[in-house]
């Protein structure tokens, strides 16, 4: 079997949150790593197996993943059904749903862009989702398969589009829908065709484009600069239209390529970037969950949602109260399931003695739960030290002013905003680093980094 | 009593409804048992558009008309 890893147009040409997308539609989509190899002038991974893969022992590995793929099937959360954008109407009634560049947090057309709407069929007999699909060897197949309706503006003349492809996760549809106030299905779905075509992360292209909806509507960008096109919120059209110049890098479409930092940087309102350390947030809004804004706030790569997870004590209680130890944990446990090769989904059924178990059958030494969590720890540092090294500094460890001085405008943490002042103190203290940010020696010897 | 009831996410396999009868005083935990969603799946609940603690669903009682909505957990992705 062969397996491609490709950059598209977009890394070929610089756009700074370029993706590698693997075999069609699924993106290793954060932090621009497309670029990284565009810049290399590294197209294409292609392997075809050959050989076995090592394995301390096969006969205990085959029954300890056979024991745990089964658990995993009877605790897929809704996943295959519904997908990950079942969180949709979930972020709506919590009141965390970035919406027009996180001004609102609520979005009164989310209905139609949610899990429900995929699998609504209309008059005509069309359903946007078709299937769902799982990646190799997975009991949950989360991904979605979808087409978008023939007589959509979108593709109406383009019949290369008429085929189905990868529908809309949470991300893409918050990316999509909400954060830039669009509530068409379609436009949505084919934004995502684009991003995959082209290699592009949706959610930086969605929160970068609600910035520039953002200035377009305070006047500090025209039509002039946009190629005529409008960028009002709600705009479906200038979606779809912004997609292919972004990844194709022309017009306005090179400023929105740079990101949402450097382009509000151009335009001289840095203070609607929606960012942190230059990387756009996901679809979690930092007032109502508060953990996942530390989160956010220290991650090693900014405002990326795949690094912790804080959520069920987030939605428990809108306050900053305790969230200091979920987030650290989550931190360090991430890091260990993001160097398993294992997906993160796998952790609604499956904690640290049952990654153990899969693990030590699988790898040489002893993988034991306590060891994994040390080791997580470890890369925890180990990345915080590179950026250190970097230049990075505690001055970095933030959240954009909105969150931090706007008040949450609706939903259950109404009035709120991120109480990240009290927060990030006690998460120096738990990481043993000093009130700059920096892990102390103790730490780095604790740790082996020493 | 009537409760009006939302749910959100994957617990629309619970329940597809908009309104459920109750006894008087009935808590939100009692409304969770007769709407028969498993507590490990509830993420949070909101009464009236205000968030109801999981330490708090047994002292919370509710009234006629109320507005309640029950959301799954959330999951990342």
């Amino acid at each position: 079997m062969l397996k491609i890893a490709t950059i598209g147009v977009a890394g070929e040409r610089g756009v700074r949150y370029a993706a590698i997308v693997n075999d069609l539609h699924r993106a290793a989509g954060r932090s621009g790593v497309g670029s990284v190899m565009g810049s290399k002038n590294l197209k294409a991974v292609a392997v075809r197996g050959t050989h076995g893969v090592k394995v301390k022992d096969p006969k205990r590995f085959m029954q300890v993943t056979n024991e745990m793929k089964n658990l995993l099937a009877k605790d897929d959360g809704g996943l295959a059904k519904y997908g990950t954008n079942a969180m949709m109407d979930t972020m709506q009634e919590f009141g965390g749903l970035p919406t027009r560049n996180f001004q609102e947090v609520q979005f009164a057309g989310y209905d139609k862009v949610d899990a429900k709407a995929m699998l609504k069929t209309d008059e005509t007999g069309h359903r946007n989702l078709i299937t769902n699909k799982a990646c190799f060897g997975c009991t949950i197949a989360c991904g979605r398969i979808a087409h978008i309706h023939k007589d959509h503006f979108t593709i109406q003349n383009r019949k290369e589009y008429w085929h189905a492809s990868g529908g809309l996760e949470y991300e893409t549809a918050f990316a999509f829908g909400p954060v830039i106030g669009v509530d068409d299905i379609d436009a949505c779905t084919f934004a995502g065709y684009l991003m995959n075509e082209h290699g592009m992360d949706p959610i930086s292209f969605g929160v970068t484009l609600a910035a520039a909806m953002e200035l377009f509507e305070m006047g500090v960008i025209t039509t002039d600069d946009t190629d005529g096109v409008p960028l009002n919120f709600g705009n479906a059209e200038a979606l779809t239209v912004m997609s292919e110049k972004t990844g194709k890098q022309e017009g306005f479409g090179q400023v929105l390529g740079l990101g949402s930092r450097l382009m509000c940087q151009k335009y001289g309102h840095p203070e609607l970037s929606m960012t942190v350390k230059g990387q756009e947030f996901a679809g979690y809004d930092s007032r109502a969950l508060q953990g996942m804004g530390l989160g956010y706030a220290t991650g090693n790569r900014g405002a990326c949602h795949l690094k912790h997870d804080t959520f069920e004590v987030d939605m428990d209680d809108q306050s900053g109260e305790g969230k200091a130890e979920p987030c650290k944990a989550s931190q360090d446990w991430t890091a260990v399931v993001d160097s398993s090769g294992l997906c993160v989904f796998t952790m609604g059924a499956w904690g640290a003695p049952e990654f153990a178990a899969q693990l030590d059958a699988d790898c040489e030494g002893e993988w034991t739960p306590e060891r994994l969590l040390e080791s997580g720890e470890r890369i925890w540092n180990l990345e915080r030290m590179f950026n250190l090294a970097a230049g990075l500094t505690c001055a970095d460890d933030t959240l954009p002013e909105r969150l931090l001085k706007d008040p949450a405008p609706s939903g259950t943490a109404k009035g709120r905003v991120n109480e990240l002042d009290k927060m990030l103190p006690e998460y120096y203290s738990l990481r043993g680093w000093t009130e700059q940010g920096e892990p102390t020696p103790q730490t780095l010897t604790r740790l082996g980094l020493g | 009593m009537q409760v009006k009831v939302r749910v959100t996410g994957q617990l629309i396999d619970y329940f597809s409804g908009t309104d459920v009868n109750l006894a008087q005083g009935a808590s939100v935990e009692q409304a969770l048992v007769a709407l028969e969603i498993p507590t490990r799946n509830v993420g949070l609940v909101s009464v009236n558009g205000e968030a109801v603690p999981r330490a708090k669903r047994a002292q919370h009682s509710l009234v006629d008309g109320d507005q309640m909505v029950v959301m799954a957990p959330l999951t990342g992705g």
